[in-house]
């Protein structure tokens, strides 16, 4: 489960949104994408790590990611993951759908304080 | 124990593809070095913040949750797992169709409908020609027979089968048998007419039987003609005539007047190999054969029996047609006494035997057109059905795709629905298609003496097989296009416009069309087919209603000439005195009354030296007036044409033009039939029944006391009742058996029954067609008012702006009308042409109708016009019909 700092839920559906987005400039490992998930998010989520596999395992099946063996800079055997044209195509339309939506909650909320 | 494992392992592998439980050892130590990696890194990092190094390994182990938990978990996001996401859809499919009554309603019919049809032919085309014997050699037991000049088969007889049981090796019982004859027996001294096979002592060995009771034949019991009177019983006679009482061996039945003993009974629900004949109930040794007439056999050469054999164990049919070549000529001497060259071959027992397929090809090919026609209508109609359900599921499957669904697993789920619908219509069809079969086939299998004959039109396993794949593969073929186009379906911009663009309209109007364009040829066929067979029922120059039948045969009590004679006149005699008798007449016993004879002569002028070929029909006094057919000329036969009287003739129409052409009056003519001349007293009309374009036959007629040609015994009697003809036969049989109980009457039945049942092949034709035909309309008739109207909900608010800038609801009616009625004409044009074509291939069947009947196509085309015009016209006014201010504020 991908949770915030302060221990709330963040949507499911989200987390493979934001694993495509960690790799979207370079293959990476899964304990890379944890530590450029937690960067990017200013430390807020919190990524559970068998979570995050399964979500790699899913994608991968799905077509959206591939992987292969590679040797890290301190020459360590790890699983490096890559996006694929359709991960690509996925991403930016969710990217799209997501800022359809949370303009939508925004301005819900906004409305709401008035 | 070896095999045992790996079969185990076979087992579990296929389980676990199915439910996507495949043990991938690569994946797991895939994921151990992931994990292990990952929680190193983990370590690392949190020793560089200060942590012990356990301490460390700790936190980063934890972060994971349960080790084995987390991963099952990831394990598990690897497989696909294709059968639970099936049975997901398979209960969302459900759910979805139980919710949409009459989409359901309406799909699993067309389905139902479609199937029964294609079920009903198989089942037909099944018992004619796949079936393969029902008995425990079934596939080993081959038919060998000679394959004749015109693609006839012929008998190999006593001798070639001698020769094969000595010289081959590709067969390891060879047996003889002859199945169709009918026999009148004396079984607990009630007459009955038995259907006898005779067989050489090995038959039942070959088809791997064992009796019910008792023994089959010893082979000395048919090694010399005419010792051993034995006979063994049908399983069915055991049951009615005795029973069931074992005590039935040693018992004695009679055939013409000789006792023969029972020594065993058939196992239960074998009837014999003579499929299309009669089902065997008695079976007795070849050497006995001299009660079906004077027999060959045991002379040389003679063809009397067909051979049967069993395929040795490893055998191929190939080997066996090898090892027959190399025997051609000895086994040519074995059955005609000569050495030309004949090619011996092996037939698998499927259906019926090889030399009366050919009669049935025709109507097999016209069943199984009209159920493809029907299918295939049956598929355009659900693929119209599907394509509009999805259009209005368009939002809901934008919304699926939106959050995140993938579009592979939305044309799966609507598959899977189609699948739903396909198990369903599919199992209601097979259903139909049994009563159907038990109606049609019931029709098909009597004969035109009343018999019925040997066919298994029971729906088995390959039935139903049959059954399933066609349903599954017909509905997933043609539920693919709308899945597919529903699956196109572009979210962003369905959620945002709502839109309500009439997407696949277009494709759903083709599909129309060419429904309409099937729906019009089936018609035409039907209209063409159902007139023949009116002319058939009454059109004809005879009048069949009334009119009761009976065959008679003294020959079988056995009686000589004198006593058949002195019979017949007592028997005529009676039955005129009976009250509701009208008028009684006879013929010979050989071909119908009505129909042509099988008995041909040449006929010529005394002076003239080329004879014609001519049918003879000895018939009796008052004949023709007793059919009600008109004596165009002279006079026909009264009691004073008798023996010692000057001999005199009939013609028919036909002949006289051909003897006399171009003379008016040929009463008084003499003519030449064999060496006999006669003196022509009366002409008759062509008034025999011919089907396509076949011209009528020459006939000439003598009277039936006659004869100088050949002494007449059996006979067959055409009695003219005041009242119904099938509730006459009962008072007709008791007056017989009052003149004399001892000479069996083997037919008795209504002539319009035996008409039919000539014809029955026309009637089983018509029928289906008529029932296709009806089901194509109903579909097409039913696909369009779908149609119109969805196309007009779609245009509810254009309907409402229309007439609220004054369009008149007859403008609107007409604006959806013309829509379907495009289509529709498209599908009339295509129709037509098509039937222009089709109906070429029903001349045969046709009956004083051309392929190209005007009535018919009118009839056909009116019919299609005006249900087409019903199907637009009634949802064109419901949408007409709305208020216009309601109308705008809809969506």
């Amino acid at each position: 489960m991908l949770t915030s700092d302060d221990g709330d839920e963040v949507l499911q559906g989200t987390l493979d949104m934001l694993v495509l987005k960690t790799l979207v400039l370079e293959p990476m490992h899964g304990w890379g994408i944890t530590e450029r998930l937690q960067q990017w998010s200013d430390s807020v989520l919190q990524l559970n790590q068998g979570t995050l596999y399964r979500s790699l395992y899913r994608l991968e099946r799905q077509g959206l990611i591939k992987s292969d063996w590679k040797n890290t800079e301190n020459n360590r055997r790890a699983r490096y993951y890559a996006l694929t044209a359709a991960g690509r195509r996925k991403l930016t339309q969710e990217e799209k759908s997501w800022a359809r939506i949370s303009r939508a909650v925004n301005l819900v909320l906004r409305y709401g304080e008035g | 124990m070896h095999a045992f494992d790996a079969c185990v392992a076979r087992v579990r592998a296929t389980i676990a593809l199915l439910f996507g439980y495949r043990h991938d050892v690569a994946d797991e130590s895939r994921f151990d070095e992931e994990f292990e990696f990952h929680v190193a890194m983990a370590t690392e990092k949190n020793v560089r913040a200060g942590m012990s190094p356990d301490e460390a390994r700790r936190v980063a182990l934890l972060a994971f949750g349960g080790r084995t938990h987390m991963k099952e978990g990831a394990m598990e996001e690897r497989r696909s797992r294709p059968l639970q996401d099936f049975v997901r859809d398979l209960k969302f499919g459900f759910r979805t169709l139980g919710r949409e009554r009459s989409f359901a309603i309406a799909t699993i019919g067309t389905t139902a409908l479609g199937i029964a049809g294609a079920v009903t032919v198989f089942s037909f085309v099944d018992a004619l020609f796949l079936r393969p014997l029902r008995v425990p050699s079934g596939d080993r037991v081959v038919h060998v027979r000679y394959a004749g000049q015109h693609g006839e088969r012929q008998w190999l007889g006593l001798d070639a089968a001698r020769l094969l049981r000595q010289q081959t090796r590709s067969f390891d019982v060879v047996a003889v048998h002859r199945s169709r004859a009918m026999l009148n027996a004396i079984i607990n001294n009630e007459s009955s007419s038995q259907f006898a096979a005779f067989i050489s002592s090995d038959y039942f060995r070959a088809l791997g039987l064992r009796p019910a009771l008792g023994r089959f034949f010893v082979a000395s019991e048919d090694s010399v003609p005419d010792r051993d009177y034995v006979v063994v019983i049908a399983y069915s006679v055991w049951q009615t005539a005795f029973a069931g009482d074992s005590a039935v061996l040693g018992q004695t039945i009679h055939l013409r007047g000789q006792a023969l003993r029972i020594v065993g009974v058939a196992p239960r629900g074998f009837d014999g190999v003579a499929v299309g004949g009669f089902a065997n109930t008695l079976w007795l040794p070849t050497a006995l054969l001299r009660f079906v007439g004077p027999p060959c056999v045991f002379q040389h050469p003679c063809r009397e029996v067909s051979v049967l054999a069993r395929l040795a164990p490893g055998a191929s049919a190939a080997q066996a047609d090898a090892e027959l070549a190399t025997l051609s000529k000895r086994l040519s001497a074995a059955s005609f006494g000569d050495d030309s060259l004949r090619i011996a071959s092996v037939i698998g027992m499927m259906g019926l035997p090889p030399e009366y397929r050919g009669e049935y090809v025709a109507i097999a090919r016209l069943l199984s057109g009209i159920a493809a026609l029907l299918l295939v209508i049956a598929c355009a109609n659900l693929s119209g059905l599907l394509l509009a359900r999805g259009v209005a599921r368009r939002r809901e499957v934008a919304l699926r795709l939106s959050l995140g669904a993938s579009r592979l697993r939305i044309v799966r789920q609507m598959l899977t629905e189609s699948l739903t619908i396909a198990l369903i219509g599919g199992a209601i069809g097979t259903w139909w298609s049994t009563i159907a079969v038990g109606q049609l086939m019931g029709l098909f299998a009597a004969d035109s003496e009343g018999f019925r004959h040997l066919y298994y039109f029971t729906l088995d396993r390959r039935g139903l097989g049959v059954a399933l794949a066609l349903s599954i593969v017909t509905t997933l073929a043609f539920g693919v296009l709308p899945a597919l186009s529903t699956a196109r379906t572009d979210p962003a911009e369905t959620i945002k416009e709502g839109s309500a663009r009439v997407v696949g309209a277009r494709l759903r109007l083709t599909l129309i069309a060419s429904q309409v364009s099937l729906s019009l040829a089936l018609l035409v066929g039907a209209t063409l087919l159902t007139r023949s067979y009116a002319r058939l029922m009454e059109g004809q120059l005879f009048d069949a209603r009334h009119v009761a039948m009976l065959r008679i045969r003294p020959t079988s009590v056995p009686y000589d000439v004198p006593q058949s004679h002195a019979y017949l006149a007592r028997l005529v005699e009676k039955l005129e005195s009976l009250p509701e008798v009208e008028s009684v007449a006879f013929r010979r016993n050989w071909g119908m009354l009505w129909h042509h004879s099988t008995w041909e002569v040449s006929a010529r002028r005394p002076s003239a030296q080329s004879p014609y070929k001519a049918e003879l029909h000895s018939i009796s006094p008052r004949f023709f007036a007793t059919l009600k057919i008109p004596v165009l000329m002279g006079r026909e036969f009264a009691a004073r044409d008798r023996p010692g009287a000057p001999l005199v003739a009939m013609v028919n129409a036909r002949l006289a033009g051909q003897l006399w052409p171009g003379q008016r009056d040929v009463i008084g003519q003499t003519i030449t039939l064999e060496d006999s001349t006669f003196r022509v007293v009366g002409v008759v009309p062509d008034y025999e029944v011919h089907a396509g374009n076949e011209a009528p036959h020459p006939a000439a007629y003598i009277p039936f006391w006659q004869n100088p040609l050949a002494p007449e015994m059996d006979a067959r009697l055409a009695v003219r009742v005041r009242r119904d003809a099938a509730a006459a036969l009962p008072a007709l049989r008791a007056a017989a058996m009052q003149v004399d109980p001892a000479v069996p009457i083997t037919e008795m039945l209504p002539m319009t029954d035996q008409v039919s049942a000539t014809f029955s092949e026309l009637e089983l034709g018509k029928t289906v067609m008529v029932a296709a035909a009806g089901v194509a309309l109903l579909l097409c008739g039913l696909g369009l008012y779908g149609l119109v109207a969805f196309l007009a909900a779609r245009r509810t608010r254009e309907i409402g702006v229309r007439m609220a800038l004054g369009a008149g609801r007859n403008t609107i009616v007409g604006m959806f009308i013309r829509q379907g009625m495009i289509a529709v004409t498209c599908g009339i044009v295509v129709g037509l042409a098509g039937a222009l074509v089709a109906t070429k291939a029903l001349s045969s069947w046709l009956i004083d109708v051309p392929p190209l009947d005007i009535p018919s196509f009118a009839i056909a085309l009116s019919l299609v016009a005006g249900i087409a015009a019903m199907a637009s016209y009634l949802p064109a006014r419901r949408a007409a019909a709305i208020d216009p201010v309601s109308a705008l504020r809809s969506d």
